[in-house]
């Protein structure tokens, strides 16, 4: 694992030395300063209203991070052909993957909770403070990262980088609505087609139980402990299936 | 003599879609240790390719290849195997100083012992004023050193070289092949493949000719040559001669 | 090069495919594109090919306009929207609002075990996992923070100008719940503006100057713009606005209009009872 790590922290160094991350820094530091800021009906202290935004501007921007610095991954080190001096060095391909996966996700957490680091200081500002259900909330959006750095990862060693990016994004959209698409399909089809729609929704990740934004906003009471706990390992599996992936693929690749 | 590197009946082939293109026709062929072994042919010959199963960055369709008598892409082996490639590519955000650091970490070198080293293999390559410029701005025959530099970093015992001399000027060809006589003398096995015949006539102790994916003759350089030869054009017009016979 | 062609040729494969599953699921999840009308981008029809972008355009801005409507309505409920899972956590009797709908539903469920079959321990896993990360109980919003519904409403409108029925809820919500009168006159002038037919607005605003205000006279005007409206008006709100603007007559003392008023109410309702009490009572007090 220490060869992941060496990978890991060159995707690191990678990023910190591109501009995107601090375009995107700057552009979600300005929205989340716009809706801090905003006012309506000359009310006052809307907490609700500014944290739903920022955690929208936040999951958003993250994602994006996430997307750009991974779907580069396998393919720029083909194109640029710095994958050979380095896969002749001993280092397994299942190593590569692994690091590349843990590089992108440190990077996307790293933004993640600088963004939350700022949201939490703005909404000091506003007159309000950390929850519980927050700090419940900002460890599942964690969990999601990863999940989804696995997922660009796994499609990065066989897709281009804008295919890539295009597929991700769109499942990251989709991913929060599967469950309810395919329940209300369920309650109208046959069993055959039943059978389908099941199977999709078991195999599909839900992206949706990585969000507890909706109680956040909501102030509700914090989730029970197990929840989080079968939540955490959800994702574990779901990491670990897509890891194998992208590693069986890539092992399969003629470089 | 002992062979270091093994080939047998190495096949291979790529697909693009539905297309597809031989690349290795059952080619045999070993390198001892100690030696400089030249693997000369055309463009597109099957040279690269070979290099390329060598290192595991491809499967051949057939055959095997051994390093120190097992796979040649073994973990294990990559630990004794240095590596440059033919057109050298490294992240150009960083320094050679990183770049060795980085790849000397993968060989599980000490931190302590790792300095030294750098500090040693960018001498032997004259890039030691160059160790903190970032590689976007160093020269193509900077990179080529610094590539040189990278395969040597775990000081190791076989070294395959993908057509070192690309891209330099003669003086650069000149202070190449000198790193690799040095190294030769060290004790290294040198698998090096080239269409710089005159190249491969200075260094090389045996050469293997392939064209079209097939081995045409694995010999002594002397032998290839014969002694009524003493000019340096003589494995030019041999290799040329023998690339048209075959063809023909 | 052939590599990179290869490459570039099957990045638009896959875009191609992305598309075609962006379509897949835009029928999976009933989209309703086709009721989308441009709104907030009507004046790009003017450029040639303009109305097929706006009503894209529009279909944009209309559809995110809808889904901040909406975030109105879960701000009401604490969170709460229609859950994936309900009805299976409704048939094991678990949670809150599930429970009494499931007692509701026992006596169906006794005839159709079709349901109970149906799912397994994975699936009440996963509804659980819902059940508990998402909001589950509908709780009304507390009165103190109705506040927080308001930017909502706002954005709706920013997002689609023509969004009648966010200017007037909003509207009240200001005027009534929140006390800010002139902040809601101003929002529904705003959307007046916008929508000249939108007679709910009209009406909405002519409520404010009846009831908050007592400026009879400005809320006969309102009243009476609603009742000019072109826009599709059914009975029972063309009867509501009559008898505020019959008030607002009879209030500045002018009762024989008072009296017209209910009895064009009259008209549309004959069997009202307290429409003709009210007409008697001000034919009397006029004598």
């Amino acid at each position: 694992m220490r060869a992941a790590w060496i990978i890991a922290k060159n995707v690191i160094e990678e990023s910190i030395r591109k501009k995107e991350i601090y375009v995107l820094f700057i552009l979600s530091v300005a929205m989340m300063s716009v809706v801090a800021m905003a006012s309506f009906f000359s009310l006052t202290g809307l907490i609700k209203y500014f944290t739903e935004l920022s955690f929208l501007i936040i999951t958003y921007i993250t994602v994006i991070i996430a997307v750009v610095v991974g779907a580069r991954q396998v393919p720029t080190e083909l194109n640029s052909r710095t994958i050979y001096p380095l896969m002749a060095k001993p280092l397994k391909r299942s190593e590569f993957i692994i690091g590349k996966w843990l590089g992108t996700s440190l990077i996307s957490i790293f933004c993640f909770l600088v963004f939350e680091g700022i949201f939490i200081v703005l909404l000091f500002s506003k007159g309000s403070g950390i929850s519980c259900i927050l700090i419940q909330g900002i460890f599942l959006h964690i969990l999601q990262i990863m999940l989804i750095s696995s997922i660009v990862i796994c499609l990065s060693t066989f897709m281009t980088n804008a295919a890539n990016a295009t597929v991700s994004i769109l499942y990251f959209i989709l991913g929060y609505w599967i469950g309810k698409a395919i329940s209300d399909a369920l309650d109208n089809c046959g069993a055959f087609l039943a059978w389908i729609l099941r199977s999709i929704n078991y195999i599909l990740p839900h992206l949706d139980y990585f969000d507890l934004s909706k109680k956040i906003v909501h102030q509700w009471q914090p989730v029970p402990a197990w929840v989080i706990i079968t939540v955490m390992i959800y994702a574990v599996v779901y990491i670990s299936i897509f890891l194998l992936i992208g590693t069986l693929k890539f092992q399969r690749k003629q470089l | 003599m002992e062979p270091v590197i093994e080939i047998r009946n190495l096949h291979a082939e790529y697909r693009a879609g539905r297309e597809k293109t031989i690349a290795l026709k059952g080619i045999t062929l070993s390198a001892y240790k100690g030696e400089i072994f030249g693997f000369i042919g055309p463009n597109g010959a099957g040279k690269t390719t070979t290099i390329n199963i060598l290192l595991g960055f491809m499967y051949p369709t057939n055959g095997n290849a051994v390093i120190f008598g097992e796979k040649s892409s073994s973990l294990k082996n990559r630990f004794r195997i240095g590596y440059l490639p033919e057109i050298a590519y490294y992240y150009p955000f960083l320094t050679p100083f990183k770049i060795l650091t980085m790849y000397g970490k993968l060989f599980r070198i000490d931190k302590a012992i790792l300095n030294n080293r750098i500090d040693s293999v960018l001498a032997t390559v004259g890039l030691t004023e160059k160790k903190n410029t970032p590689v976007r701005n160093l020269s193509k025959g900077m990179s080529q050193r610094l590539g040189l530099a990278q395969a040597i970093i775990n000081d190791p015992e076989v070294l395959i070289l993908d057509e070192p001399n690309s891209g330099l000027d003669p003086i650069g060809k000149r202070e190449m092949r000198d790193i690799i006589l040095g190294l030769k003398n060290k004790g290294k096995t040198i698998f090096f493949s080239s269409h710089q015949l005159s190249e491969v006539e200075l260094i090389c102790d045996r050469v293997g000719i392939i064209d079209r994916g097939q081995i045409l003759k694995t010999e002594k350089l002397d032998q290839i040559v014969g002694k009524i030869h003493t000019k340096q054009t003589v494995l030019e017009d041999i290799f040329i001669r023998m690339i048209k016979d075959k063809r023909t | 090069m052939k590599g990179k062609e290869a490459q570039r040729h099957r990045g638009t494969e896959f875009l191609l495919c992305a598309f075609a599953t962006l379509c897949l699921c835009a029928l999976l999840l009933e989209i309703p594109l086709q009721f989308y009308h441009y709104s907030a981008v009507s004046s790009v029809s003017a450029i040639p090919g303009g109305e097929i972008i706006s009503k894209v355009l529009g279909g944009v801005f209309s559809g995110s306009a809808d889904l901040l409507w909406l975030k109105t309505d879960e701000y009401l409920h604490k969170g709460v929207t229609e859950h994936s899972h309900c009805h299976i956590l409704e048939e094991a009797g678990i949670g809150g609002h599930a429970q009494h709908k499931h007692e509701h539903n026992h006596k169906h469920k006794e005839t159709d075990h079709r349901h109970e079959l149906k799912y397994n321990r994975l699936d009440m896993l996963f509804a659980k996992l819902e059940y508990n990360l998402k909001p589950n109980i509908t709780e009304h919003l507390h009165s103190k923070r109705e506040d927080e519904l308001m930017p909502w409403f706002k954005l709706t409108t920013m997002f689609n100008p023509h969004h009648v029925r966010a200017y007037a809820v909003g509207g009240y919500w200001l005027a009534y719940r929140l006390g800010k009168i002139d902040e809601a006159i101003k929002f529904m002038k705003e959307g007046i503006e916008n929508n000249p037919d939108g007679y709910q607005i009209s009406t909405q605003m002519g409520i404010v100057y009846f009831s908050r205000l007592k400026n009879y006279k400005k809320a006969q005007y309102y009243f009476e713009k609603a009742l000019k409206s072109q826009a599709k008006m059914d009975e029972y709100d063309k009867a509501g606005i009559l008898r505020f603007l019959a008030f607002s007559h009879k209030f500045q003392g002018h009762t024989q209009k008072a009296i017209d008023c209910y009895k064009q109410v009259l008209s549309l309702f004959p069997e009202n009872k307290r429409a003709v009490q009210i007409i008697t009572r001000w034919e009397q007090s006029k004598e």
